[in-house]
């Protein structure tokens, strides 16, 4: 059996997945995907892959198109390339140029006006 | 390569369809087609009719099971539901109740 490692999971480029994805690991998505995820790790949306749903994970990472709301307790990242829409919560947000996105942004964190660092310290929780 | 990996501790309630190579390690509930090869590996747990080109049963599967090539069980492995298929072998060690269709 290739690919051994079941702590990431993957559905392929020729996969469709109609239904929900939920429970522990990473999960990345090359293909499509109507449902929501739900999972205690990391989630990334490749090129390619598309995805219409809810996405719960410890962080996320979007090259592929995603259309949903996001809730990260990490990092999402939108890729050069990616298509997004939807409301996105995490710890941070970033979004590459190259991208096109329609979504509602909402990071949680601490300004701390105090330093002048604060863009970076905020950055860093 | 396989395309496709449910990984032990994920959960699908859905269906899955593809047209490459899955490996499930994990939970499946609802419906797996795939025009390639089909693996269900020991930790994982299936409720779903399963068709494959072959399908390979190391885990517990509750449903019908297809494939035009073969449908293995493995010795561990378990399958409660009916088997279509070209050849059919039943591992010593594993457990199999349904009904067999090898279409002869």
């Amino acid at each position: 059996m290739p690919r051994l490692s079941s702590d990431v999971s993957v559905l392929g480029p020729a996969t469709r997945v109609t239904g929900r994805v939920s429970g522990d690991g990473g999960l990345r998505v090359e293909g499509k995907l109507r449902g929501d995820i739900q999972i205690s790790g990391d989630a990334e949306i490749a090129a390619g892959g598309n995805v219409e749903g809810n996405v719960a994970a410890a962080s996320l990472d979007i090259s592929g198109t995603l259309l949903g709301d996001v809730v990260a307790s990490g990092a999402v990242a939108i890729r050069s390339g990616a298509v997004v829409r939807g409301d996105l919560r995490g710890s941070e947000i970033s979004i590459e140029p190259g991208s096109r996105v329609s979504v509602r942004l909402a990071t949680e964190f601490d300004l701390d006006l105090g330093s002048a660092d604060a863009g970076h310290a905020a950055k860093r929780r | 390569m396989a395309g496709t990996v449910i990984g032990e501790g994920l959960s699908v309630e859905g269906d899955i369809t593809s047209d490459e190579e899955v490996v499930v390690q994990g939970n499946l509930r609802g419906k797996l087609t795939s025009s390639d090869a089909v693996s269900i590996g020991p930790s994982s747990v299936v409720q779903a009719d399963v068709a494959g080109q072959s399908v390979s049963i190391a885990g517990q599967v509750t449903g019908d099971v297809s494939a035009p090539e073969r449908v293995d069980i493995q010795a561990g492995g378990r399958l409660v539901g009916d088997v279509k298929a070209a050849r059919f072998t039943i591992a010593d060690g594993a457990s199999f109740k349904g009904a067999v269709d090898m279409e002869v």
